[in-house]
């Protein structure tokens, strides 16, 4: 469960102050995805980055399963539109890297600068991967299955295309064991059908097995599609204008999407986002 | 494919002979003299390569010495500045405090050049060994401690964050994630300061010290052997050449995550 509670936050520089986020108050269920949808420069992302804990809010408190956030933490992941795998690693090495933090608290100061030394090296990595790890490799083999990625195990990002590193990206997600995965409009650079596939690819690995996550999207039909609960945003300062339910069955692939109910979900998110980015529009001006 | 960038590279390097080759013959005709046609270069102006080949030879076992004193010095020193470093680098890149302690100190130091300092550390750490390493690694230290600071806040923070957020904390992130990631980068720095070292480890050598090819240069200008000068010359770039191989190839080792195939100069198999 997380919790925000009357989230206020500006960004301030030399002359003036910008308010992003005004007033703020929600939450997110165990198990529930929710969409964050809102014009472009309303402080979707900025929520997003409140959540994850890489920003402070300057009222108001995020609030994850009756703990405050304070900083980032290994339970709420976050992938962004562009990829973020480590370019250094291979896929099964970016992998590796999720355990090894995912342990990293466990060791001592001095067990932890051992096996950063050991991660560093690209000889070292590979020989502490086969010794130490042996159980996880069997995991590794799944979920690799699973995105769609073997053969592919021992390649650097840069030899991947686009939907590849985001499958790997989705494949260490997997194996780092976190609780909520946050997702910054993570397929926005993808050609249509692999944005398809990787919805599709999301929904059997992460939304079925009744994980929380939170995508923020300005995509309409692509928040009816993965989300349970659609939060449109208003323009800057944002504030929830919209929560709409999506009660359609999963998967939700074309035959769902071409049913009444679809069309009619996506066209009242598509109202809620337009009527709400016309009307702070016009007082703004 | 391969084969034929592997073609185009012997090409290359015999072009690199050729430039290497010209010079020789130059060397060679300006200083050819015989007994009724006198060199068109003295040879105290410029020894012909009979001359430095017999002063090679006079020196004998020496000269091996010297050279392998001067090259570990090198090496050493090296090694000792770019861990070093490498180490206070990130740290300065760690920690705000630090940093406006540290940098400082190091902006002041850096102009200074280091071979300024060579009565001091002879007057602190005797002549010998030691303080012809210290001279050594400090030049590099400082040169790696920059290149790494700047490096390390150059990396992109989505991976930092995106670390962050699988659980590592920030000695983590910097040995497991930035010091990789701008390895391949300071493999260049550490040229650059492979070549400074050099330098200060001859002057170094020149200014005051026992053993080493700065010490036969200057034992040489003492007595106007100007093919002893040049023999010391030749080998110094010839050891600055190889280290600079060497270094060249860990650094091509280390950067294949980075490097595109499609790249002229690359001799790994894919």
């Amino acid at each position: 469960m997380i919790e925000l509670r009357n989230i206020f936050l500006s960004f301030r520089n030399a002359t003036t102050e910008i308010e992003v986020i005004k007033g703020l108050s929600t939450y997110i269920k165990d198990g529930e995805c929710v969409a964050v949808l809102g014009p472009s420069g309303c402080g979707k992302s900025t929520l997003l980055s409140l959540l994850a804990g890489y920003r402070k809010a300057n009222r108001g408190t995020v609030v994850f399963n009756g703990v405050a956030v304070t900083g980032p933490s290994c339970e709420r992941l976050v992938m962004f539109q562009q990829d973020a795998l480590f370019p250094h690693l291979t896929v099964r090495e970016n992998m590796f890297f999720a355990r090894c933090a995912l342990e990293w608290k466990r060791h001592s100061w001095f067990g932890r600068l051992i096996v950063a030394f050991l991660l560093s090296s690209s000889k070292t990595r590979s020989l502490t991967f086969r010794t130490i790890d042996p159980s996880s490799q069997k995991r590794f083999n799944e979920v690799l299955r699973d995105v769609g990625l073997s053969g592919f195990e021992d390649y650097f990002p840069k030899d991947l295309s686009g939907g590849m590193k985001k499958r790997a990206e989705l494949a260490r997600a997997l194996v780092s064991e976190t609780h909520v995965l946050m997702l910054d409009e993570p397929f926005g650079s993808l050609d249509a059908i692999t944005r398809e596939q990787m919805q599709d690819l999301l929904d059997r690995l992460w939304f079925q097995q009744h994980r929380t996550a939170v995508v923020v999207t300005h995509d309409w039909n692509e928040a009816v599609i993965l989300a349970d609960r659609v939060l449109v945003l208003s323009p800057r300062p944002a504030t929830i204008v919209a929560d709409i339910r999506i009660d359609l069955p999963r998967p939700r692939g074309k035959i769902v999407q071409r049913a009444e109910e679809f069309r009619k979900l996506a066209e009242t998110v598509y109202d809620a986002v337009h009527t709400h980015a016309t009307n702070g529009n016009t007082t703004e001006q | 494919m391969n084969s034929f960038f592997k073609v185009r590279q012997k090409r290359y390097g015999l072009l690199s002979l050729l430039s290497l080759g010209f010079i020789f013959i130059a060397w060679c005709v300006l200083t050819y003299s015989t007994s009724s046609h006198p060199a068109f270069v003295t040879s105290l102006k410029l020894p012909s390569p009979l001359d430095v080949l017999h002063s090679a030879l006079s020196t004998g076992p020496k000269l091996l010495e010297y050279s392998f004193t001067t090259f570990g010095r090198v090496i050493a020193g090296l090694l000792i500045g770019v861990v070093f470093g490498i180490g206070t680098g990130l740290l300065l890149s760690a920690s705000k405090i630090l940093d406006s302690l540290l940098t400082p100190l190091i902006e002041a130091i850096r102009p200074c050049p280091v071979i300024a300092l060579t009565p001091w550390v002879i007057l602190w750490l005797g002549l010998g060994t030691a303080p012809q390493i210290f001279m050594v690694s400090l030049g590099s230290f400082l040169v790696m401690t920059i290149s790494t600071y700047s490096q390390a806040s150059g990396v992109e923070s989505r991976y930092i964050q995106a670390a962050q957020s699988l659980g590592a904390d920030s000695l983590m992130i910097r040995i497991a994630i930035i010091f990789p990631e701008i390895l391949p980068a300071l493999s260049g720095a550490i040229r650059v300061s492979s070549a400074t070292c050099f330098g200060i480890a001859v002057a170094a050598e020149y200014l005051g010290a026992e053993g080493g090819l700065g010490f036969l240069i200057r034992n040489a200008r003492s007595t106007l052997n100007t093919d002893t000068i040049l023999l010391g010359i030749i080998i110094l770039g010839l050891e600055s050449y190889l280290l600079d191989k060497i270094i060249q190839a860990w650094g091509k080792s280390i950067s294949r995550w980075r490097d595109s195939h499609l790249n002229f100069d690359d001799t790994t198999n894919y």
